[in-house]
């Protein structure tokens, strides 16, 4: 709804984030905005993951939480996985998307951590009960 | 420029003084259009305050229901907010908001709806 005001921290972080089929794709950790050359920086992205995550916790545990995604994740330069600001639906108790989960990096991520990490893991094979 | 590098960051007056620190970016939805999402959400300011305990959890900013305690407690903790446009800041650098405005300026943020 243009002209509509939120306050970022209050309804846009931690937020849930959804895809067009209705599944979890992670959660808003972090916003990107572009500062123009005139006027008001501006959400071009949300950042999501813990590659976003660790720069919010800080201290120690961000620290750890940061050598962990970057040992983990397939790229050389690992950064915090974006979402498209042009992609999210509608803004309410949770942030909806127009894409499905899986043309998003954060899915790639997860899937990469399910096929290196998890799926090695004994009896992860194993549905539960 | 990340959300999270604003949030929490001190805001000083052109007198050097501190009027607070940012407890929350209010955004409106009136930027340039990004993809399908129509316009995109513009910095319109920030909400400065004092202390920011209980500022997140948004009982004295939005219209949840609180029991009556924890209520009144944090619409005292909030009673100092101030809302400070985008077109008051001079500059931002390494965690503070360096602003033209003084305190006395400035009006409590208005409330919106959720």
């Amino acid at each position: 709804m243009a002209g509509r005001r939120i306050d970022a921290a209050l309804r846009l972080l931690d937020r849930q984030i959804i895809d067009v089929d209705g599944m979890l794709a992670g959660k808003v950790d972090d916003l990107e905005l572009t500062v123009p050359q005139t006027g008001a920086p501006y959400v071009t992205a949300i950042l999501a993951g813990p590659g976003s995550l660790s720069r919010r916790i800080g201290g120690r545990a961000g620290a750890w939480i940061e050598s962990v995604h970057r040992r983990l994740h397939p790229s050389e330069f690992p950064g915090p996985a974006s979402v498209s600001w042009g992609v999210v639906h509608e803004v309410g108790n949770d942030v909806r998307l127009s894409v499905k989960k899986d043309v998003l990096e954060v899915d790639r991520l997860e899937q990469w951590t399910r096929d290196h990490l998890i799926d090695r893991i004994p009896g992860s094979d194993r549905a539960p009960d | 420029m990340r959300l999270t590098d604003l949030l929490d960051a001190d805001v000083l007056d052109p007198d050097g003084h501190t009027l607070g620190h940012v407890h929350d970016v209010r955004l409106v939805q009136d930027g340039p259009p990004l993809g399908n999402a129509g316009a995109t959400f513009r910095l319109e300011g920030f909400v400065v305050g004092g202390t920011s305990f209980g500022a997140r959890l948004g009982f004295a900013r939005s219209n949840v229901r609180a029991p009556w305690l924890l209520n009144q407690l944090f619409q005292r903790l909030q009673a100092d907010e101030r809302f400070v446009p985008w077109s008051c800041v001079r500059a931002i650098s390494e965690g503070r908001l360096f602003v033209d405005v003084r305190v006395h300026e400035l009006r409590a943020p208005e409330p919106l709806s959720s």
